[in-house]
């Protein structure tokens, strides 16, 4: 082939530009540590990095979602215990009240006891977390039990959605630890304080027998909540791994080993500085630069 | 042996070594002349009975018509991928990852909206879901205005190809007169062949055209193997662009009989070819996917929310603006004005009974998410938009691919044409070292023959 001067230069030119537009691309890589910066450096990878950076941030809702709700369930395990333990001081109240060998003043020093634990069930009733009253179902905006014990709260209580298609319940309503109005441990509290006023026996052991259905039904709820704390610590490794998983794949797709890219920037920049070396070697030695 | 003869030859061969030194230091000065092609001189030995001695010939061009047919090819196809990148370059910052893109701006409304059903009664976390839904808006709106402005740009740089070329066409047509004149006088017409066959070189990365030569020295210009640019008789037809004010669509007209023809579909290769096919191509194609994706995402949170209770008891209030259309969807992607700055409007309940707690339409527009509400009920959001950036990402990936390999096959050509019609100094300067002993030889002819004249007086004198 007949080899001509603008061959040659055109021919460095456009070697010393490609390897320099190689060496600008390691340099980006190894700058930003990754491989797929923009769509078109690899389209497919960049939708499915993009798939997955939107797993994480969802990964990332469901463990603030897990955060703000163990609090929560944390208080309501609490106010389960302490409501169990009043219940079974109003058991014990009852039993000794169904049992005729008390005085009067023995009744009155019980019935005034049987008033502070009823404030203290309410107050429970009307336990917050924040500006939110837990027990108040959806109308959690103000307390759901009256100095009375009644209830004005709402019969729904709200649901979260802590990992993928799994919805839990955020606390329970108060009609579902206290009873529902006319039924409610309220309402065997004014019964067992009038039967002790009245020295009534039946009426007493009667009040027992609410207790106990009334404890049987905060036991069932409160190893309802056991279940669901168990579920929540579940749903949270289940995030976690999900967000890893979901973060070695897109680092794996997007991201580069730093090993290889400083080796291809070197490499990069080798062959560059190679072409610049040759280039500032043109022209070879010709008839019309020898000496003279 | 007639003495004349001789001073005849010698003088032919002075001159003729004269000449070649003269083309051979006019190749070696326009070396890197772009568009030079390297000249060659016939020389002719003359019959004995006819005097004898050297006769220049015509000097030259070195071309080769095939290897010129082929770069024009070549050129066509590196115009147009490189169109077709810069066209498509805009896909890269439109749908790179970051703050503000479309898909952190999804993660982040979903980040917001999840936030907002573990507490819907809390007035900060409505403001962030406002705040958040007015960044998604923004987020397509921004894209699609990206997008719009690479289309006006590609638009622009369509029409001003057009006009570059019509300068060059005109120019063309010029030098044919003069080659055609300067042909029939009998002058050396060479370098305005260089300049009009780089013209040509240089329209060639414009648009598709080819060349037929005449003998009497003109050239034709022909588009796409059917429309004359320039004609043999030297008539030069501009190319007209339309305006692109309705349609946003530059389209490319040419005078035909007095009347104006649509050639938009015969640029199939070239710069203006490439800009076009990316504008109509995917460039139309992500837009048109935008828009569609701003529809599905504003009409399915409107719907929802709409069903949904605000905190102060009201329903079917939108989220976003309704889009009126498919098109210009993401354009007017906003926030609705029924919601807008008014955080308790948002639509956390679906009873108004139930109030301020009732999660349960927080949780539904949350669940969207998982919804199939793209691409005709298909696709979620995230997925309409990963195969939207995958198309974009594709395209524009694909443009650079076409473009080095033009490059490549483009850079081969021209290797191959320069070796043909370059000039190789070293060989320029052998050239005129032969010359130079050419002409000492003829000198010693003249020489040889003006001594033998003398001799030949001398001897009549002496006589």
């Amino acid at each position: 082939m007949r080899v001509t001067d603008s061959m040659m230069w055109n021919n460095m030119q456009r070697n010393v530009a490609r390897r320099q537009s190689d060496a600008q691309k390691a340099q980006e890589r190894a700058i930003t540590g990754k491989k797929v910066g923009v769509p078109s450096d690899d389209p497919s990878a960049f939708a499915q990095g993009r798939t997955e950076q939107g797993n994480i941030a969802r990964a990332e809702n469901y463990e603030r979602t897990i955060g703000l709700t163990r609090p929560v369930l944390g208080q309501t395990d609490a106010a389960l215990f302490q409501t169990e333990d009043i219940l079974r001081r109003i058991r014990d109240i009852a039993i000794t009240g169904a049992n005729d060998s008390y005085n009067g003043s023995d009744k009155d020093s019980m019935v005034q006891e049987l008033e502070g634990l009823r404030n203290q069930l309410i107050s429970i009733g009307n336990t917050s977390s924040g500006d939110r009253f837990i027990f108040a179902g959806y109308r959690d905006d103000q307390p759901p039990y009256d100095t009375a014990g009644a209830y004005t709260g709402d019969t729904n209580a709200a649901s979260v959605e802590i990992s993928r298609g799994v919805d839990m319940q955020l606390g329970v309503t108060g009609e579902a630890i206290f009873g529902t109005a006319g039924a409610d441990v309220f309402t065997t509290i004014t019964n067992l304080q009038t039967a002790l006023g009245t020295s009534n026996g039946l009426a007493a052991s009667a009040a027992v027998a609410e207790i106990d259905t009334r404890f049987e039904r905060v036991r069932a709820v409160h190893s309802q909540l056991g279940i669901d704390m168990n579920a929540l610590d579940i749903s949270e490794s289940v995030v976690l791994r999900a967000k890893d998983t979901a973060t070695e794949r897109r680092s794996s797709l997007i991201d580069i080993d730093a090993a290889l890219a400083y080796t291809d920037l070197a490499r990069a920049q080798n062959a560059l500085a190679a072409a610049i070396q040759i280039a500032g070697q043109l022209p070879p030695p010709g008839l019309a630069t020898r000496g003279g | 042996m007639n003495l004349g003869d001789a001073f005849n030859i010698g003088r032919n061969a002075l001159l003729a070594s004269q000449r070649g030194s003269q083309v051979a230091s006019h190749n070696l000065t326009n070396a890197s002349t772009p568009g030079y092609t390297r000249r060659v001189m016939e020389m002719q030995s003359v019959p004995l009975q006819h005097g004898g001695g050297v006769r220049t010939g015509e000097v030259t061009r070195a071309v080769d018509p095939y290897l010129e047919r082929r770069g024009l090819g070549a050129r066509g196809f590196s115009g147009e991928s490189e169109a077709k990148v810069r066209a498509l370059a805009v896909f890269d910052t439109v749908f790179a990852d970051g703050q503000g893109s479309i898909g952190e701006s999804m993660d982040a409304f979903d980040a917001a909206l999840t936030d907002f059903s573990v507490a819907p009664q809390s007035i900060p976390n409505r403001q962030v879901v406002l705040a958040r839904a007015e960044d998604l808006a923004k987020s397509f709106t921004r894209a699609q205005e990206a997008l719009s402005q690479a289309r006006t740009d590609t638009n622009e740089a369509i029409s001003e190809d057009v006009n570059a070329v019509n300068t060059k066409l005109d120019r063309i047509g010029e030098l044919n007169k003069q080659i055609v004149a300067g042909k029939n006088q009998l002058t050396d017409v060479n370098d305005l062949e260089d300049q009009r066959d780089e013209l040509v070189r240089d329209i060639a990365k414009s648009l598709p055209v080819q060349t037929i030569h005449d003998d009497s020295g003109a050239i034709a210009v022909v588009l796409a193997g059917s429309r004359d640019l320039v004609s043999i008789d030297s008539k030069v037809h501009h190319l007209v662009p339309t305006s692109a004010t309705t349609t946003g669509r530059i389209t490319i007209q040419r005078e035909t009989n007095g009347a104006m023809e649509d050639i938009t579909d015969l640029f199939s290769t070239g710069s203006i070819g490439g800009a076009i096919t990316a504008r109509d191509g995917a460039l139309q194609d992500a837009q048109t996917a935008l828009d569609q994706l701003a529809y599905d995402v504003s009409t399915a949170y409107n719907t929802q929310h709409a069903a949904g209770v605000g905190l102060d008891g009201a329903t079917g209030r939108n989220l976003f603006n309704a889009p009126a259309t498919v098109t210009g969807a993401a354009l007017s992607f906003g926030v609705s004005a029924d919601v807008a700055g008014q955080p308790p409007r948002l639509a956390g309940a679906s009873d108004a009974t139930s109030l301020p707690g009732d999660n349960r339409n927080a949780l539904a527009l949350l669940g969207l998410q998982d919804q199939r509400v793209a691409s005709g009920g298909t696709a979620t959001a995230q997925q309409a938009f990963s195969t939207m950036v995958a198309a974009a990402g594709g395209a524009s990936r694909s443009a650079q691919d076409q473009q080095d390999f033009a490059d490549t096959s483009l850079s081969q050509i021209e290797a191959l044409r320069e070796s043909y019609s370059g000039v190789s100094t070293d060989e320029e300067m052998m050239n005129i070292m032969k010359y130079q002993r050419a002409y000492q030889a003829a000198l010693r002819v003249v020489e040889t023959a003006d001594s033998m004249l003398a001799s030949l007086l001398n001897m009549r004198a002496g006589g």
